[in-house]
């Protein structure tokens, strides 16, 4: 489980995520509510959000609904030192999932966090887009505007590979061991095959897409 | 539509209260005051939240919640004058979406109530154990138990595992799992999922020979079980 901490006392920040991490889970620290803005644009990873309702730079409840704009399923969770019974109402008005006053039991901060993982709908599947693909790995389908490219088993693997690795060049062995376990004179033969059918098939005559550099391949979109 | 609520709670006059001005936002409620008759409205009707006091007369609160967890997928809030953290905690693992502690503003408690509704539209809710293929699995604690025996999974081992239950049929990429289980703690292109799911493997098959994370080649992993 993935939480963005977002709160700008850094010391009760390194605390508490030093305490949930213990506890197992994944954290990222916010201290501003622009950090906090950047960092869910950048990763639609987060389980839950646990949102300091006085940062220095955006009010909370506005940085709320930014959040809530940006990523619509995951939880939030107000954990601040706000505690009157106004602010609560108004906060879950607004669209809070749940609300904690400090100061806190770092074990209730837990079982709440817990409920609201257990109870939220589970986000669709990650879906890479690289350029105007978009690469679906649970149905194993690639999209180029709306419109399905169909890829054999293989094919689909060596781009999902190289999707997955953008920004980096993949070498012919790493691609042969990750995609057919194996690396063998054989199955190069049948790598450069497959990479030639799928350029055919995404349209990629002048190699632009996947591009070939001693050996060694990457994604380029 | 009108949202129905059951309402288990044994003192009469705060019973009254709170009813009449849930009945003012609009809820249609029926209150009972005692854990036995909460159980059989449950079974007569279908209600769309249950407010649960702790303190009745004839069963544990904490007992009853967990009974109405394994029968319903309807959210739970408890109501309550315990006010210790031990109690909370206790509960909210026992299966409650919710724990307020009395004396209630009784404007939070219908704005807590609209919330858990909505959440309702969007997500399932379920209790804090796993069952499957013969095991359970307590997310709390992280114990796995079969017949044959009961092992102790580590803190992450319980939370990836956890993930994986409630995306189950799924193929999950080994960069997913990654980005859930440890975002940006480690390196992405160290083996670190590969050796959780080796480890979870490892013990699940000291509780039964069934093999139910599967590797899909090329691409990441997939669980898939009987349950429920």
């Amino acid at each position: 489980m993935r939480i963005l901490l977002t709160e700008d006392n850094v010391e009760l920040a390194k605390m508490t995520a030093l305490n949930l991490k213990k506890d197992g889970f994944a954290v990222d620290m916010a201290h501003t509510g622009e950090e906090a803005l950047c960092l869910l644009e950048d990763e639609v990873a987060y389980d839950a959000i646990i949102l300091d309702l006085s940062l220095p730079d955006i009010d909370g409840i506005k940085l709320l609904g930014d959040l809530k704009s940006i990523a619509p399923n995951v939880p939030v969770l107000a954990l601040t030192a706000r505690d009157t019974v106004e602010d609560r109402i108004n906060g879950l008005k607004k669209g809070l999932d749940d609300y904690l006053v400090k100061p806190f039991s770092h074990r209730e901060l837990v079982a709440r966090l817990r409920v609201l993982y257990r109870s939220h709908q589970v986000g669709n599947p990650k879906i890479i887009k690289v350029g105007d693909l978009q690469i679906n790995p649970q149905s194993q389908s690639v999209f180029r505007n709306g419109k399905v490219i169909k890829l054999t088993l293989n094919e689909f693997r060596v781009l999902y590979y190289l999707a997955e690795n953008r920004g980096r060049l993949v070498s012919t062995k790493e691609l042969l061991v990750s995609v057919w376990d194996m690396n063998s004179d054989g199955k190069k033969a049948k790598l450069f095959t497959t990479i030639s059918r799928l350029r055919k098939k995404l349209g990629d005559h002048n190699q632009k897409i996947i591009r070939t550099q001693d050996g060694h391949y990457a994604i380029n979109l | 539509m009108t949202k129905k609520i059951l309402f288990i709670e044994d003192e009469r006059e705060f019973a009254e209260v709170v009813i009449s001005y849930l009945e003012k936002n609009n809820f249609v409620v029926t209150g009972v005051s005692l854990g036995q008759s909460g159980l059989q409205k449950l079974e007569e009707n279908s209600y769309d939240l249950v407010i649960l006091d702790l303190g009745l007369p004839d069963m544990d609160g904490l007992k009853l919640c967990q009974k109405i967890r394994e029968k319903k997928k309807i959210p739970i809030l408890i109501l309550t004058a315990r006010d210790k953290i031990e109690d909370k905690v206790i509960g909210l693992n026992a299966g409650a979406d919710d724990y307020l502690v009395k004396p209630v503003a009784l404007r939070e408690l219908v704005i807590r109530t609209k919330r858990l509704m909505k959440r309702d539209l969007k997500g399932t809710f379920r209790s804090s154990m796993f069952e499957f293929e013969g095991i359970s699995f307590n997310t709390v604690t992280g114990k796995l138990t079969s017949e044959r025996k009961s092992i102790q999974l580590t803190k992450k081992e319980r939370l990836v595992l956890e993930y994986l239950l409630l995306r189950k049929g799924r193929v999950l990429t080994r960069l997913e799992i990654m980005d859930h289980g440890w975002g940006q703690e480690i390196d992405p292109f160290s083996n670190t999922v590969n050796m959780m799911i080796s480890s979870l493997r490892k013990k699940l098959r000291q509780l039964t020979s069934h093999q139910f994370i599967h590797s899909v080649h090329g691409l990441g992993y997939k669980l898939e079980v009987n349950d429920e």
